[in-house]
C-alpha cells in the first residue's frame, strides 16, 4: 500500500535525480568560481597570503573604479528607461494579433543578428573624422566657425566638419544609440510576448464598457505586463554589461573617459595580474546590486501595502 | 507498471552512462603530461619537478636513475660533431666547400675583400682528419691570375659531373667569366659573351651558382632564372627558380634532371628539355627563411634532402612526405649567428656542413653522424616564450641543447617583428600564468614585467646573477640597474642599444632638454622627421624620466606642455604631418612605418644637408659605420649619446612556477654566457663585458654597405668602422647610465591625445589635459 508520503519522497528523489546534472552544472561553472571569487578578494594577487580588508580599501579609494562605476550607473540610469521605453513604442507600434507586420518585427530585430565586428566597421564608416555623418554636416552647415557646442569641440574646422564622434564629448550618446539600436529588438520580442499572453477579451470588454486607446493601455496593457517588465529590466541591465565589446572596437581600450567602463578596468587589471581587485570590484557591483534589488522588492512591498493591490 | 519500471531504469542506466562518458571525456588520456610543454615530449614519461628533476648537477639527465626511464623510447639520432679547420681559416674568407674529383672534400678559401690585400686563394683537402692545403692549386692559380689566363680570385666553384672544375670570377670592370679546368691545368673561358653587359645595363649576367651535367650542359643561375648552355654556348631553355635575395642560389643535378626551389615548392626539371616533371610543395615548419637558403641535394635514388636552419628532411621520389632526418634545433644548423653555406651528404650515412659567420670571416665545419644510442627526441621540454622573435635567444636555444642533449628548448613566438601585440595575446599568457602554468623563461620585452615583479610571479635570480658576476661580469651599470634595492634581480636585459645624436654641436647639445627642442634656431631644423607620430614618440622617450618619473607613475604637467611644445616647434621646423597620402609618401620618400621609440634613423638626413642633426639607434658596431662617414663629411660635426640612455632589449625572466627551476637559471646563465654574447647577431650590444670587448676586438669586416636617394641624387656608403670610431662607440656605452622602457600604452595615450595639437585643432593646454586625464587614469588603475 503505497502512502502519498511515500509517492511524494520517491517523485523527489525522482526530481532531484534528474535535476542533479544541471546542479552539478551550475555548482561547477558558477558556484564554486563564485566562491573563489569570495575568497580571493581577501587575499593578495596571486591567491597565497590573506590581506583582509586591504583590497576592499584599496578599490574603494581607487580613482580608476570610482569612474568606472559611476559610468556604467549612468550609462544604466540612461539606457534602461530608454530602451524599454522606446522598445515598448515599438512593440506597441507592430504588435498585431492576426500576424500582420512580421516585416517590421524582422527589420526590427535585425540588428541583434549583426556580429558586433561588422556593426562596428560600420559605425566608423559614419562615425570616424573623415566619415559619412562629418561629410553630410559639411555639405548642409555652410556656415564656418559654427559648433555645436561652446569650445568648438564639435563643429567646423577649416571649412569642413572633423569631429571624431568616438572620442570626444560625444562619445557616450554614441554609445548610447549603439547600445538601444542593438538591443532594442531583443526588448521588443520580450514585450510581444508579453503582449500577446494578454487576453483579448479583456479589451472586447473594455471596448463594449467605452473605454479608449489610452485608457485600455493603462488599465490592462501596462499591468497586465508588470511581470514582462521585471524581465525586460533585469535582461537588459545584463545586456548593458555587453556594450564594452561595442566601446572596446570604437574607441579602444582607452577611451573618452564618458565611455571607460567596469569591464574596461577589468580588462586592464587583468593585463597586469590584479585579480584580487577584480575579485573585489566584482564583489562590491554584487552588494551594489542586491542592494538595488532589495530596494525594489521593498519598495514593491510598500506599493502593495498602500495600493492594496 | 513493471513497464514502468523497465522505463525507469533504462532512464537511470542511460543517464548513469551519459554521466561516465561526459567524466571520461573530461579526463587526460596522457595523464601526467602539462600543457605547457614542461613534460616529456609526446607523452613519453619524465615530467621534471623540483630543484634539477633528478637530473645531473651539470643539467644533463642521461645517466643513473634517469637511464632507465628510458625504456621503450625510440633511439637514435643524428648528433653534430664540429671538425677541426685549416690553421690559416681564421684570417681568410670563404668561397666555398664541396665534392670534387673522387668525392672528396673541398674547402675553398681566399685572403679577405680589402683593398690593400693582395687577392689569393686557397683550396684544402679533406684527408682523414686533418685539412691539408694544396700548394699546387694555389701555385697554379696565381700564375694564371698573373697570365691573364684568369680574370680573379674564383667566386663560385663547382666540380661537373663531366669531371672537369668550373669556377667564375669577375674582372675588373665586374664582368663575369666562367672557367673550366682541363685536368692538365689549362683554363678554357667559356662564351664570355653570355656575361657581356646587354645593351643599356650596367651589369652583364652574375651568377649565383653553376652546375654542370655529365653531357656538359651548363647550367649558369642569376636572381630569377637557370640558364642551361650547350657546350658550345647555345642558350638551350630557361628554368624558374625562386627569386633570390643574395648572391647565392640553390639546386642540383642528378642524372638526367635539375632539381630547384621555385616558389610552389622543390621543383624537378628535366635536363633534356628543361621540362617541369614535379614540384613537391613543402610547408613553412620546414621551409628556410627565403628560398635561397636552402641547400638541396640528392640521395642518389631520386630522392630529395633539403637542410636549412630548420634542419635536415628527406623526401622519396614520388613521394610527397618529408620526414625529418636531422631537428635544427638540436644542433647549430638552428644558431642564429651561423648561415648554413653548404650541406653535403658523405660517404657513411653522414653529412657535412659549413657555416659562415655574418661578417663572412670565421666558419665551422660540422659532421652529422648517426648514433643509436641518442634518443631520437629530447626527453625533456624548457619552453621559453616571447612575444617577437629573440636572436640572441634562439642563439642561447641552440648553444643551450648542445650542452644539455636530453632537453629540448621550445622556444615560443606569437607575432611577427613589426606586429602589433593585442591585449588578448597578453591575456592568453596570464591564464596560464595564474593557473600556474606557462612557460618556463619568459622573454619580457612587451609584457607586464613590472606587474609580474609585483605580483611575484618571476623567480629572484639574484644567485645566478651574483656567480654571473663573478665568473664573467655584465656591464656594471646594466646591472645594478636591473638588480632591486633589496638586492633581487627578476629580470636583466640580454642585449642593449643605444641613441646616437649627429649633427652640429649646438643642435647635438639642444637634444640635451625639452626646452633646447623647442628653443632651437639654427639654419635648419634640429632633425627632418616628418612624421609627427614618430617625433612624438622620439621625443617622449629620449626625455622619459623627465615625462613619467624614474617609475613611469607620475606625470608633470609643465614638462609636459613643454614637451608637446617642443614636438610642435620641431614638426612645423621640418614640415611634419600627422599623415601623408600615398602620393606625399612617394614624392618625399617618407615610409608609413612607425617605430616604437620613434628613432627612424635620420643622421643621413645631416649628411644630406637637410638638417643641423639626425638621430639613429645603434644596435651593433656596424650601424656605427655611417656615423663614421657622417664624421669624416662633416669634420665640424659631433656624435653624443643623449643623456646616457639606452635601451634594455631580450628582458630574460623565469617563471616562478616553473617545473624545471634548475634548467630555467642553467639557460639564463646560458643566455648570459660569452659564448652567446659574444656573437653580433644585428639585436643589440652584449651586455656581458667580455663578450662586448669581444665584438669591438673584431678589426674587420669585408660587408660594405649603402643608402641613397637616386631623386635626391644623394647616397651613403660606409662600411665596418675603424679603430677610432669604435673606440667613440665604446665610450658611448660605457656612458650609459639610464635604461628606458617605454610604456606603449602610455605611448599611445600621447600620441592620441597630442595628434590634434600637432595639426592646430586644440591648445597645448587642451592636448596636455586631455593626455594628462587619460594616463592619469591608466595609473590610478595601476594603483
Amino acid at each position: 500500500m503505497r502512502t502519498a508520503g511515500g509517492i511524494r519522497r520517491r517523485q523527489s528523489r525522482a526530481a532531484w535525480f534528474f535535476l542533479a546534472p544541471s546542479l552539478a552544472g551550475v555548482a561547477a561553472f558558477n558556484a564554486v568560481p563564485f566562491a573563489d571569487v569570495v575568497r580571493r578578494s581577501f587575499l593578495d594577487a596571486m591567491g597565497k597570503s590573506s590581506v583582509g580588508l586591504d583590497n576592499y580599501r584599496s578599490v574603494c579609494g581607487n580613482v580608476a573604479f570610482q569612474l568606472a562605476a559611476v559610468n556604467t550607473a549612468r550609462f544604466l540610469a540612461v539606457c534602461l528607461p530608454l530602451l524599454m521605453g522606446i522598445s515598448f513604442g515599438l512593440a506597441l507600434l507592430v504588435f498585431r494579433r492576426d500576424g500582420r507586420g512580421n516585416f517590421y518585427r524582422t527589420s526590427l530585430v535585425l540588428p541583434m543578428v549583426i556580429p558586433v565586428a561588422a556593426i562596428v566597421l560600420v559605425w566608423k564608416m559614419i562615425l570616424c573624422r573623415d566619415g559619412l555623418l562629418n561629410q553630410f554636416l559639411t555639405w548642409i552647415s555652410p556656415l564656418e566657425g559654427w559648433s555645436l557646442l561652446p569650445g568648438g569641440g564639435v563643429g567646423r574646422w577649416e571649412g569642413r566638419w572633423e569631429t571624431d564622434w568616438v572620442n570626444g564629448i560625444t562619445a557616450f550618446p554614441v554609445l548610447v544609440v549603439t547600445y538601444i539600436w542593438k538591443n532594442a529588438g531583443y526588448d521588443l520580442l520580450l514585450w510581444l510576448a508579453g503582449l500577446a499572453s494578454i487576453p483579448e477579451s479583456l479589451y472586447d470588454a473594455a471596448r463594449v464598457d467605452g473605454a479608449g486607446a489610452f485608457a485600455r493601455l493603462r488599465y490592462i496593457t501596462v499591468p497586465g505586463l508588470s511581470g514582462t517588465f521585471g524581465l525586460v529590466l533585469i535582461l537588459s541591465a545584463v545586456n548593458s554589461f555587453r556594450v564594452y565589446r561595442e566601446a572596446y572596437l570604437l574607441a579602444g581600450s582607452y577611451p573618452d573617459m564618458s565611455i571607460y567602463m567596469i569591464p574596461h578596468l577589468f580588462s586592464h587589471w587583468f593585463l597586469t595580474l590584479d585579480v584580487q581587485n577584480m575579485c573585489t570590484a566584482s564583489m562590491l557591483l554584487i552588494a551594489a546590486a542586491l542592494s538595488v534589488a532589495a530596494a525594489a522588492a521593498a519598495g514593491r512591498r510598500a506599493w502593495r501595502r498602500v495600493t492594496g493591490r | 507498471m513493471r513497464k514502468m519500471r523497465i522505463y525507469r531504469f533504462l532512464s537511470a542506466a542511460l543517464a548513469l552512462s551519459l554521466g561516465v562518458c561526459l567524466l571520461s571525456g573530461c579526463s587526460g588520456a596522457q595523464g601526467g603530461g602539462s600543457e605547457n610543454g614542461s613534460s616529456g615530449k609526446d607523452g613519453q614519461t619524465g615530467t621534471v619537478t623540483g630543484e634539477n628533476a633528478g637530473g645531473q648537477p651539470d643539467g644533463s639527465f642521461g645517466s643513473g636513475e634517469g637511464a632507465s626511464e628510458r625504456e621503450g623510447i625510440p633511439m637514435g639520432r643524428y648528433v653534430e660533431e664540429e671538425l677541426s679547420l685549416p690553421e690559416t681559416a681564421g684570417q681568410l674568407s670563404y668561397i666555398t666547400m664541396l665534392r670534387g674529383r673522387d668525392g672528396r672534400l673541398e674547402l675553398y678559401l681566399r685572403t679577405p675583400y680589402d683593398e690593400g690585400i693582395e687577392p689569393e686563394a686557397w683550396r684544402y683537402i679533406r684527408n682523414g682528419s686533418e685539412w691539408q692545403e694544396d700548394a699546387e692549386w694555389h701555385d697554379w692559380l696565381s700564375r694564371e691570375i698573373v697570365a691573364g689566363e684568369v680574370s680573379g680570385i674564383p667566386e663560385k666553384v663547382t666540380y661537373g659531373q663531366d669531371g672537369h672544375y668550373y669556377f667564375t670570377a669577375p674582372d675588373d670592370d665586374y664582368v663575369y667569366h666562367l672557367y673550366r679546368v682541363s685536368e692538365d691545368g689549362s683554363v678554357l673561358d667559356l662564351f664570355p659573351e653570355v656575361f657581356l653587359p646587354k645593351a643599356g645595363k650596367a651589369y652583364g649576367l652574375i651568377p649565383s651558382q653553376i652546375d654542370v651535367a655529365a653531357d656538359g650542359k651548363i647550367l649558369i643561375h642569376d636572381m630569377d632564372y637557370i640558364y642551361c648552355y650547350g657546350d658550345d654556348g647555345t642558350l638551350l631553355f630557361t628554368m624558374d627558380k625562386i627569386s633570390a635575395v643574395s648572391d647565392t642560389s640553390v639546386g642540383y643535378i642528378e642524372g638526367e634532371e635539375f632539381v630547384t626551389i621555385t616558389d610552389k615548392g622543390v621543383t624537378r626539371y628535366s635536363l633534356a628539355n628543361g621540362e617541369k616533371l614535379e614540384t613537391i610543395s613543402y610547408d613553412e615548419s620546414i621551409a628556410g627563411e627565403y628560398g635561397e637558403s636552402n641547400e638541396l641535394f640528392g640521395d642518389g635514388n631520386g630522392g630529395i634532402y633539403m637542410a636549412n636552419r630548420k634542419g635536415l628532411v628527406h623526401v622519396n621520389r614520388g613521394g610527397s612526405l618529408w620526414e625529418q632526418m636531422i631537428d635544427g634545433k638540436l644542433n647549430s644548423m638552428g644558431r642564429e649567428s651561423k648561415h648554413l653555406s653548404v650541406f653535403l651528404a658523405g660517404d657513411e650515412n653522414d653529412f657535412y656542413a659549413c657555416f659562415t659567420s655574418g661578417t663572412l670571416y670565421g666558419i665551422s665545419i660540422c659532421r652529422y653522424t648517426y648514433d643509436p644510442d641518442m634518443v631520437s627526441v629530447p626527453l625533456f621540454t624548457l619552453t621559453v616564450y616571447s612575444l617577437r622573435d629573440n636572436s640572441t635567444i634562439r642563439q642561447a636555444a641552440s648553444v643551450f641543447q648542445e650542452s644539455h642533449p636530453d632537453v629540448l628548448v621550445d622556444v615560443r613566438t606569437v607575432a611577427e617583428q613589426r606586429e602589433e601585440i593585442s591585449e588578448e595575446t597578453i591575456r592568453a599568457l596570464n591564464t596560464e600564468i595564474l593557473n600556474g602554468k606557462g612557460a618556463d623563461v619568459l622573454v619580457l620585452d612587451g609584457l607586464p614585467a613590472d606587474a609580474y615583479v609585483s605580483k611575484g610571479v618571476l623567480m629572484d635570480l639574484r644567485e645566478v646573477f651574483s656567480q654571473i658576476q663573478e665568473e664573467t661580469p655584465l656591464l656594471k651599470t646594466v646591472a645594478e640597474d636591473f638588480t632591486e634595492p633589496d638586492g633581487a634581480v627578476y629580470q636583466m636585459p640580454s642585449r642593449i642599444t643605444i641613441p646616437v645624436v649627429t649633427g652640429l654641436p649646438e643642435a647635438v647639445h639642444a637634444w640635451e632638454s625639452l626646452e633646447g627642442i623647442r628653443d632651437y634656431q639654427g639654419e635648419k631644423p634640429l632633425q627632418h622627421t616628418r612624421t609627427y607620430e614618430n617625433l612624438l614618440r622620439q621625443i617622449a622617450v629620449l626625455h622619459y624620466q623627465e615625462l613619467f618619473g624614474t617609475e613611469g607613475l607620475t606625470l608633470d604637467h609643465s614638462r609636459l606642455l613643454v614637451y608637446l611644445e617642443a614636438v610642435k616647434a620641431l614638426g612645423q621646423s621640418c614640415g611634419a604631418k600627422a599623415s601623408f597620402t600615398e602620393e606625399e609618401q612617394n614624392r618625399y620618400h617618407i615610409g608609413s612605418t612607425v617605430s616604437s621609440d620613434g628613432i627612424s634613423g635620420t643622421g643621413l638626413y645631416f649628411d644630406a644637408g637637410l638638417a643641423d642633426s639626425g638621430m639613429d639607434k645603434i644596435s651593433e658596431i656596424m650601424d656605427f659605420g655611417y656615423q663614421e662617414v657622417i664624421l669624416e663629411n662633416h669634420p665640424e660635426a659631433a656624435v653624443d649619446s643623449i643623456g646616457g640612455i639606452y635601451f634594455p632589449v631580450g628582458l630574460v625572466g623565469v617563471n616562478q612556477a616553473t617545473a624545471n627551476p634548475q634548467l630555467a637559471r642553467e639557460f639564463v646563465k646560458c643566455v648570459f654566457s660569452v659564448e652567446v654574447q659574444k656573437e653580433n647577431l644585428n639585436d643589440g650590444f652584449p651586455v656581458n663585458r667580455e663578450g662586448l670587448d669581444s665584438q669591438f676586438a673584431v678589426a674587420k669586416s669585408p660587408i660594405t654597405f649603402g643608402l641613397g636617394f637616386p631623386d635626391w641624387d644623394y647616397s651613403l656608403s660606409a662600411g665596418y668602422p675603424g679603430e677610432e670610431s669604435r673606440a667613440r662607440l665604446s665610450a658611448l656605452l660605457d656612458g650609459i647610465s639610464q635604461p628606458v622602457i617605454p610604456d606603449e600604452t602610455l605611448m599611445k595615450m600621447i600620441v592620441a591625445g597630442a595628434m590634434d595639437y600637432c595639426e592646430d585643432r586644440i591648445s597645448a593646454e587642451q592636448a596636455a589635459s586631455a593626455i594628462e586625464q587619460q594616463v592619469l587614469l591608466y595609473q590610478a588603475e595601476r594603483g
